[in-house]
């Protein structure tokens, strides 16, 4: 049935997400994660990518993640001659993570799984309202 | 018009038969077991078909609980359960409802 269908494509929905929400939280998580010897490189930010996935089992068209790959960002320069990951200059690498960026894309996943969650539940009351119609 | 003494046995006669042609289409007849066709079938796909999805349903709560499962597994899984469970038992209380009509019908 379709609206079975639908239920499949959401919960592909939210796995994805929640994919998406777990690197989110992987990226603000290290925007202080910092190499431990001169001159190396912190860490990397995430990003997602998704990728529309037929469903073999339903037919429906569900959403997947093709990729997580590495921002090519350049990293921060900070000037502390004092740390341990200091360069000869004494400028040391920050993540290139931006809290601002990261807090944003949270907010569109958590709307996106919200979403995702609202069309579950209308499939499922629709499931229950024709099902109702035989009692 | 007289009511002969014999017509209600006859009655009787044809209700009987009509009776087993109906269970005989239900595969709960007690000629022709071998084909399962019918109400009989249907109900036991249906009931079989719920069965499973009650059975995934509980693994995949068993798997949650222990810490290994997928919290989007479990409610979908519960969710396609209930979705069975409840059409199973519309369609039972259906049919249920039609045989006591049947019963209390005016021969």
């Amino acid at each position: 049935m379709d609206l079975d269908a639908s239920l499949g494509v959401s919960a592909s929905g939210l796995r994805a997400q929640s994919l998406r929400m777990r690197t989110i939280a992987e990226n603000l998580a290290n925007q202080d994660s910092v190499a431990d010897t001169p001159g190396g490189n912190p860490y990397r930010r995430k990003v997602v990518s998704f990728q529309a996935a037929v469903d073999r089992a339903n037919g429906g068209t569900g959403v997947k993640v093709k990729s997580i790959q590495n921002d090519q960002s350049d990293f921060v320069k900070v000037y502390q001659p004092g740390h341990p990951a200091a360069d000869a200059q004494g400028y040391v690498l920050r993540p290139n993570v931006n809290g601002l960026i990261e807090t944003a894309d949270m907010k569109a996943a958590q709307r996106s799984y919200e979403a995702n969650l609202n069309a579950i539940e209308a499939a499922k009351s629709l499931t229950m309202r024709t099902i109702d119609l035989l009692k | 018009m007289s009511i002969g003494a014999l017509d209600a046995s006859k009655a009787y006669g044809r209700a009987a038969s009509i009776g087993n042609t109906l269970s005989k289409a239900a595969g709960g007849g007690e000629i022709g077991d071998d084909q399962q066709s019918g109400f009989g079938a249907m109900v036991e796909n249906l009931v079989g078909g719920t069965a499973d999805k009650l059975r995934s349903a509980e693994a995949a709560s068993a798997k949650q609980v222990a810490g290994k499962g997928d919290l989007i597994d479990v409610v979908t899984a519960i969710g396609a359960a209930e979705t069975a469970l409840d059409t199973m038992v519309a369609v039972r209380d259906r049919v249920v409802g039609a045989y006591t009509d049947i019963m209390r019908m005016q021969i």
